[in-house]
């Protein structure tokens, strides 16, 4: 079952990658109605990769911005033997380091208000709420780089590969950050597993 | 937390439980989801992890995004740094081949809906077209909109997305331009403004909070 779900998403993210890499050759001659629909295609993905790196929502706008203007700007130097995805996750976490090395804020706690109270609801809901309300926390204590890991595998479901090449690391550093992280994330779970799995 | 990489060759426990992220995400190649999934039948701590792993993946796929508001935002970032590309000649060739289908679909009667949907780019479009309505390249449209009655527009405005229908009416009005076609599915309007006004009523027009986008689309000649 799992291959067969596996060939299905290869040949999508095949499909996806052809038609970004037809989107940037087009950006490339300055076609505005192609980036924008790159855009829209990224927008909602570096969003919340952003976010999830940099846990400071007031960064997200200004970091995303700067990136899919780098995209524009650049596209012309975008040379094709890589994943189009792959070189703007890239540019983006470069760009997210270099805007949380300005900073010295402590990041915000993301997760405040969706946070309820205990008896705020039924109790099969409660276990949920408290189970998210760890994970979320536990996610937030990770490093910059482990977070990218987490969300890039997790959500935007990068092979490990081109997370290595998105942030300019050995694959065995991806994989060990992962190691890391999920060692981390378990070990805040684990008095809410019972109710989660 | 620490940074010291943990070598995971040599070990087919700890490369399959390695794995396992991008095993449940399908992002493995079909080697590596064998090697995987033959360890896996016969590793109860995997399978167990199999689970959390797909918990996760789970939890963590969650969040919520506004793409309108902010492309609006960065739309109007790349409308204002435009002329220095324009100046670095990447624009000119791909305008040289736009504008004039722009400019010949504006006579009257004229295809309008098409080139519309040709371009979404249209502020871009527009705050380059000064770039190519050169001496050197004569605005054919002129020549076309010779044909009575004159209908054309002579700018194009577009109004940031929450102004209402009477602040739009309102603003033309006190400026005494008037809709000729349009929105475009960029939002945009084709506005004809009076012959010898046109320069100051863009000025006007690009103070008001409500307007986004004030630009003209001919060569200048009925300014």
């Amino acid at each position: 079952m799992v291959g067969v779900a596996s060939g299905r998403i290869a040949t999508v993210a095949r499909g996806d990658d052809d038609k970004e890499a037809r989107l940037i050759d087009k950006v490339a001659r300055g076609d505005l109605r192609a980036f924008e629909d790159l855009y829209r295609i990224y927008h909602p993905r570096l969003s919340r990769f952003l976010l999830s790196v940099t846990r400071r929502p007031q960064l997200v706008d200004e970091v995303l911005s700067d990136t899919l203007l780098v995209v524009w700007r650049r596209s012309d130097g975008f040379e094709g033997r890589g994943k189009v995805s792959t070189w703007i996750f890239a540019i983006a976490y470069h760009k997210a380091l270099n805007a949380l090395r300005r900073l010295d804020e402590p990041p915000e706690d993301l997760d405040a208000d969706r946070r309820e109270s205990p008896d705020a609801g039924p109790e099969q809901q409660v276990g949920q709420n408290q189970v998210r309300q760890v994970l979320l926390k536990a996610i937030g204590e990770l490093s910059a780089d482990h977070r990218a890991v987490v969300d890039l595998a997790y959500f935007h479901e990068i092979n490990y590969r081109d997370i290595a090449e998105i942030m300019d690391c050995p694959v065995d550093t991806v994989k060990t950050r992962m190691f890391h992280a999920r060692r981390h994330l378990k070990t805040k779970l684990a008095g809410q597993l019972a109710d989660w799995l | 937390m620490t940074g010291r990489i943990i070598p995971l060759h040599g070990n087919r426990h700890a490369e399959a439980h390695g794995l396992l992220p991008w095993y449940v995400t399908g992002r493995l190649g079909a080697a590596e989801r064998a090697r995987v999934e033959v360890h896996l039948n016969g590793c109860p701590e995997c399978q167990a992890d199999l689970k959390v792993e797909r918990a996760l993946r789970a939890t963590i796929a969650d969040l919520r995004m506004d793409v309108e508001q902010d492309w609006a935002k960065l739309r109007g970032r790349l409308e204002r740094e435009s002329p220095a590309r324009a100046r670095a000649g990447g624009w000119r060739a791909w305008l040289g081949a736009t504008v004039p289908r722009w400019t010949g679909a504006m006579r009257p009667g004229g295809a309008w809906g098409a080139t519309w949907a040709l371009v979404p780019s249209l502020g871009l479009l527009l705050l380059l077209a000064g770039v190519l309505t050169t001496p050197a390249r004569p605005a054919r449209y002129r020549l076309l909109a010779a044909a009575p009655p004159p209908v054309t527009g002579n700018m194009v405005v577009i109004f940031r997305p929450q102004t209402s229908e009477a602040d739009l009416r309102r603003i033309l009005g006190a400026h005494h331009a008037r809709i000729v076609d349009g929105p475009t599915s960029a939002d945009a309007w084709l506005v004809q403004a009076p012959a010898g006004q046109r320069a100051a009523i863009l000025a006007r027009l690009r103070g008001e909070r409500e307007i986004a986008l004030a630009e003209p689309v001919d060569s200048g000649g009925s300014r």
